[in-house]
């Protein structure tokens, strides 16, 4: 604990009590609320604070540490390819599923699914995905702010994660989804502040984005070039994200949270034109400067590039605040995750196991549910297992190949069936995990073959099966021309 | 819901079936081996085109969001008594 480092930490501090602080606030706003209420926040978020906190939940501490450091070893095309899939899958969101989730009244994608094919096998594998997925994905965040915290700060790993996670649990519990869009809120302004003031100091330092384009060009050629990785790795890193995206439950939720379905989407725009602006500040300009801090050479630990640049051309009252900003940048994104998860096991699995289960008694689960997996994901995280890594990985492109065709299709295609949607999911996980396992393939391009496997095996099984009843497709053909209510349970479409 | 119906597609907004065939024409342009392989002043014209995507997809949705409010405010006049 000897070089714990002040000024940050009082930052940090402070940034920790106002999370705590809103915690309470949202617990005191919503102690009556129902469980649909308590995932959703009330659902009368603005455009401003819902923008920001769909950047911030979107943001993690991988992209204001990962990517820097993945464009300064891979090039800045590589990062660009995920980032440019975050962007399409934005535009997924908003234009196919937005309005119908919405419409529908259902608080997840499992429940979506659930109220869609009513497939009893299917309510059971989505959410068991979404647990897996997440769980390893969390975990995963955990241990970057453990280690950010142990290097920004000086705080022991150990006592890193366990600081992170008490504060981070605590306001998700108690707080929902209001204290969760809150805090996001704060954590987006903190890390978009961040990135402005690093970024124009880059581009000044350089004099100007041409003059510095080309002077880290000059230094390290393979910065600019599409060498490093091979052009599968590229097509596979935007797949990934252009496809998870929409079905990534803590980003959907923001959708529900929204005032209104306009503002839902009108906020998914704000959200990504702030993830476009730190995308070109950071992986460019921030790592050409770093570039020319270090003469190009090859970098111990690939994540120490933005702190090499924090170092050398940030004064130390500003570094104090940037590193409370990428901190933020794990605990917003832990934070939704985990709510994401707990209503994941709560909402959708139990509610399947035990159909008669009330909303009071849901209501009362679902912070309970958070409050259990944010302690599971405290324990993994203080002793990351070795196959995380592998998980993590494997996480998003698991769920994307289990559940992006099964959901879109299942929104627009009135032919789809149960069927088609079981076998697709069960076929794009195994397709998925086999190939990560089995085969030795460029990063994240397993993907290009499990999703057309999954399209595929949608398409064929749903027409060889029989077409669903009008029944069976009356919620979500309301749902495509207004919102679906408890009156529309009886009486014909 | 007539049983023939039940197999085709529900309508999306035209806008927004444009705007998604434009993007995926875009993505198809960009995402290829020869963008990749090609360099334009020591840089891969893939890396150019990936920011491009990113743009174009902002641009898009603004759009939407600006469309969606002004045919809202028309209906609301619409349904304005004279």
């Amino acid at each position: 604990m000897s070089d714990i480092k002040v000024l940050p930490l009082i930052i940090l501090l402070v940034y920790m009590a106002i999370c705590v602080g809103i915690g309470i606030y949202a617990y005191r706003k919503q102690q009556a609320s129902s469980s649909h209420e308590y995932l959703t926040g009330g659902g009368n978020v603005g455009f401003w604070v819902n923008g920001f906190a769909i950047f911030a939940a979107f943001a993690t501490g991988g992209t204001m540490l990962g990517n820097i450091g993945l464009s300064y070893v891979g090039g800045w095309g590589y990062i660009t390819a995920y980032n440019a899939g975050v962007a399409v899958g934005y535009l997924i969101t908003a234009f196919f599923l937005a309005k119908v989730f919405r419409n529908m009244n259902v608080s997840t994608v499992p429940e979506f699914i659930k109220v869609r094919y009513s497939s009893k096998t299917l309510n059971i594998i989505v959410p068991l995905i979404v647990i897996g997925s997440l769980t390893a994905y969390l975990v995963a965040q955990m241990k970057v702010g453990g280690l950010i915290g142990e290097r920004l700060f000086g705080i022991p790993y150990t006592w890193s994660v366990i600081l992170i996670g008490i504060v981070y649990i605590f306001y998700t519990t108690y707080g929902g989804m209001r204290a969760v869009t809150l805090t996001d809120f704060i954590q987006g302004l903190m890390m978009i502040a961040v990135v402005l003031i690093t970024g124009v100091m880059a581009i000044s330092y350089g004099g100007g984005m041409g003059s510095l384009y080309e002077a880290a060009q000059e230094i390290k050629p393979d910065w600019t070039q599409s060498s490093t990785y091979p052009f599968s790795a590229y097509l596979g890193g935007f797949l990934v994200w252009a496809s998870v995206i929409a079905i990534l439950p803590h980003t959907v939720m923001r959708i529900f949270s929204a005032k209104d379905e306009k503002t839902g989407r009108a906020s998914l725009s704000l959200g990504i034109g702030l993830y476009i602006i730190t995308s070109i500040l950071t992986i460019i300009f921030v790592i050409a400067v770093t570039i020319m801090i270090t003469g190009g050479a090859d970098l111990k630990d690939a994540d120490s590039a933005f702190l090499i640049f924090l170092d050398e051309i940030v004064p130390e009252w500003m570094v104090g605040i940037a590193y409370a900003g990428i901190f933020a940048a794990v605990m917003s994104s832990v934070s939704a995750m985990l709510l994401a998860l707990g209503a994941a096991f709560a909402y959708d699995l139990i509610g399947t196991i035990k159909p008669n289960y009330s909303d009071e008694k849901k209501r009362k689960l679902v912070p309970r549910s958070i409050m259990a997996f944010g302690v599971i994901t405290l324990v993994l995280a203080l002793n990351p297992p070795e196959l995380l890594t592998l998980l993590y990985s494997a996480a998003m492109g698991l769920l994307a190949s289990t559940l992006f065709f099964p959901a879109i299709l299942g929104i627009w295609w009135k032919r789809m069936n149960r069927q088609g949607a079981l076998v697709s999911a069960v076929g794009g996980a195994a397709t998925y995990l086999i190939l990560l396992w089995g085969f030795e393939m460029p990063p994240l391009s397993e993907i290009t073959i499990a999703l057309p496997v999954s399209l595929l095996l949608a398409i064929v099984v749903t027409l060889m099966t029989p077409a669903p009843t009008p029944k069976e497709l009356r919620r979500v053909a309301i749902a495509h021309e207004r919102e679906y209510t408890e009156m529309d349970e009886e009486g014909p479409y | 819901m007539p049983e023939h119906e039940n197999k085709t597609f529900f309508k999306l907004a035209p806008y927004r079936l444009f705007g998604a065939i434009t993007v995926l024409i875009i993505v198809i342009a960009s995402i290829n081996p020869y963008t990749y392989k090609t360099l334009i002043n020591g840089t891969a014209l893939i890396n150019w085109l990936l920011i491009a995507i990113m743009f174009v997809v902002l641009i898009v949705m603004i759009i939407d969001n600006l469309r969606t409010e002004k045919s809202e405010k028309e209906d609301g006049k619409e349904r304005l008594p004279k």
